[in-house]
């Protein structure tokens, strides 16, 4: 059947941009651990990288180069690009789930106030390591995470209005508490005024704090929240159509919003929590796939995942090159490139991002 | 003894919220099988209301609901998905999806998580497209349809739904004459062919009064009154519904009857 033949080929073609997109994805890792400011040849790292790797490893002889070389590429740049792609992955897909769940083409992973609650936890650590000496990066990562999961909690129990949770109200109240707390945070900064710098880089997010620590802990939190996400793609789909169609095809709309909210706000939480607010990615990423993909979720979640890792490992290659041996925020590199792209696709796309 | 597929609402009570008014008030009613009901009645009467009660969309503040004696709230949503399928009012799709893959998910309720489409599934879809005509334009996204495409949309996955009761809120608000008659008439059509039951809000009496079998007319959020739609449908129950007169114009032959409204209470044409 002609019908049939059609949706093959389309079902082989989105195989093919997965299986791209997944290659330039390691190709990516690859290249970007060659790259860096601590002045090492080409040829080095490439060696330093092929070393670990299990079976091509025996090929290589690290035995001449500096061991100091080893660590830069494996315990700096390495845990930094995998931290850089698992915040894109999580970031992407949390975007997907948020733009289907709120039927808003402009939901981001920011939108419920997640990641302005992480950084009143930050600022708050960080004001106090100023007053108690206090350890630096894992109080600071520690404080966001439970503000950032508090700050959801709140706005959820604001926004329901008895069983029935809107969507309006969801991401209007979640507008409020950031607004709200971003404007607390000021007040803090203001108050302190040795403290704004630190504060203001952590919000504007940044990779250079890494370590395998935290690679392990993005990993925990959001590879399963995100195969959780996947589990219920298609009641996304038939959820991002009205809610009401949703319940009388037989899905719990209230219980599906409230799983999907509770394990994307964790994996937006520890992504803020770990590396500051990246913004943008969450926002662009998905238009950017569902042009490729289409909308079902299915095929659209997890090849946002792969193309989010691609473009944030991306940019924050450019962010600790550009200007080495000093560094850009990444959160300026994805905003400097995504905006201007996003308003590029608007252009493109009026009709189905806007009015009809 | 034969098992009467029903569904029947027992003093039925509902409100939105605890501080609000009650919008259904002590609602009585039994839906059979095999049959056509239209519903209807003025704004604000309570009928959107009441199928959103039928449908377990909403929970009853007192009283119940029960499909084939069953209360429907212990009933699985999945399976009530296999008997009852909707056709709201606004379907306000201004999704990327098309219109193929809208009407897919009507077969949601009978695949596995992770499947994809089965054989089957395809066949029952493209019938029932065909049944509202828009397989013509099953490829295109649904934010590009006018609003009487999307309704003929919406109506295709409720009947690929494959269930025994269609519920539909007013879906020809939005049609032409054409594609209202053709609505209707491919109603009769489940009815007779698939044995399919239909509940249907309608705000045109003359469609009612042409192709429902029965007829339950609301009022104030209760059933003012109910039955075969000779009986239900007179000058007098519309008057004392609607708060308007109406003239009775019967065609001898066919014994049709038409319902034209005649202005003010009491005053002449």
């Amino acid at each position: 059947m002609k019908q049939d033949q059609k949706q093959n080929k389309k079902q082989i073609r989105k195989m093919h941009w997965f299986l791209l997109l997944t290659t330039i994805l390691i190709l990516s890792i690859f290249s970007s651990a060659l790259t860096g400011s601590a002045g090492l040849s080409i040829g080095d790292s490439f060696r330093m990288f092929v070393s670990e790797i299990p079976i091509l490893g025996k090929w290589v002889s690290i035995a001449e180069t500096q061991s100091v070389y080893h660590k830069i590429v494996w315990e700096i740049r390495m845990p930094r690009i995998m931290m850089a792609g698992l915040t894109g992955y999580g970031l992407s897909v949390v975007g997907v789930a948020f733009q289907g769940i709120f039927k808003n083409p402009l939901a981001d992973p920011h939108i419920l106030g997640t990641s302005s609650g992480a950084a009143l936890g930050a600022t708050l650590a960080i004001m106090a390591g100023s007053v108690f000496p206090m350890t630096g990066l894992g109080l600071i990562g520690a404080s966001a995470f439970l503000t950032s999961m508090l700050t959801v909690l709140l706005v959820y129990r604001i926004a329901c209005t008895g069983n029935r949770l809107s969507s309006v109200n969801m991401i209007l109240t979640g507008t409020a508490v950031s607004m709200m707390l971003s404007s607390f945070i000021s007040l803090m900064m203001s108050l302190n005024h040795d403290q704004i710098e630190k504060v203001y880089l952590w919000t504007l997010g940044s990779f250079s704090a890494a370590g395998w620590e935290k690679v392990i802990f993005l990993f925990i939190l959001i590879l399963p929240s995100s195969m959780g996400i996947l589990f219920f793609a298609k009641e996304l789909d038939a959820i991002s159509t009205g809610d009401e169609t949703a319940e009388s095809l037989g899905i719990d709309t209230v219980r599906v919003r409230k799983i999907i909210i509770l394990l994307a706000s964790l994996m937006v939480a520890a992504c803020v929590s770990v590396s500051g607010i990246i913004g943008f990615v969450g926002l662009v990423v998905p238009h950017v796939m569902r042009l490729i993909s289409g909308p079902k979720n299915k095929i659209l979640l997890p090849l946002s995942g792969v193309g989010g890792a691609v473009f944030v490992i991306f940019c924050d290659t450019l962010a600790r090159n550009l200007i080495a041996p000093s560094e850009l925020p990444v959160g300026v590199i994805t905003a400097l490139i995504g905006a201007p792209y996003f308003v590029i696709l608007l252009q493109r796309n009026k009709r189905k991002l806007g009015n009809g | 003894m034969s098992e009467k597929r029903t569904i029947s609402t027992n003093q039925l009570y509902w409100k939105p919220e605890k501080q609000d008014p009650f919008i259904l008030e002590h609602v009585e009613s039994t839906f059979e099988k095999g049959y056509i009901y239209g519903i209807i009645g003025p704004n604000g009467s309570g009928k959107t209301s009441l199928i959103r009660n039928l449908l377990r969309l909403v929970e009853p503040s007192s009283g119940s609901v029960e499909l084939d004696g069953e209360n429907i709230q212990s009933i699985k949503r999945k399976h009530l998905a296999r008997k009852m399928a909707m056709v709201p009012q606004h379907t306000g799709m201004d999704s990327t999806f098309c219109a193929y893959d809208i009407v897919m998910m009507g077969r949601a309720p009978y695949q596995k998580r992770f499947a994809d489409a089965g054989v089957q599934d395809k066949e029952i879809v493209k019938e029932a497209m065909q049944i509202t005509d828009c397989y013509q334009f099953r490829e295109k996204e649904v934010s590009l349809l006018s609003g009487g495409e999307i309704q003929r949309v919406a109506t295709a996955r409720a009947i690929a739904q494959d269930t025994d009761w269609l519920i539909l809120d007013e879906p020809t608000a939005s049609l032409d004459v054409r594609h209202q008659v053709a609505l209707m008439e491919s109603l009769v059509g489940l009815k007779e062919n698939q044995n399919k039951s239909v509940i249907i809000i309608l705000h045109d009496i003359n469609i009612a009064s042409e192709y429902c079998d029965r007829i339950v007319m609301m009022k104030d959020g209760t059933i003012y009154s109910q039955g075969d739609t000779k009986e239900v449908l007179t000058c007098e129950n519309l008057e004392e519904t609607y708060g308007i007169a109406f003239h009775l114009i019967m065609e001898p032959d066919t014994g049709k009857r038409y319902f034209m409204p005649a202005g003010k209470r009491g005053g002449t044409l």
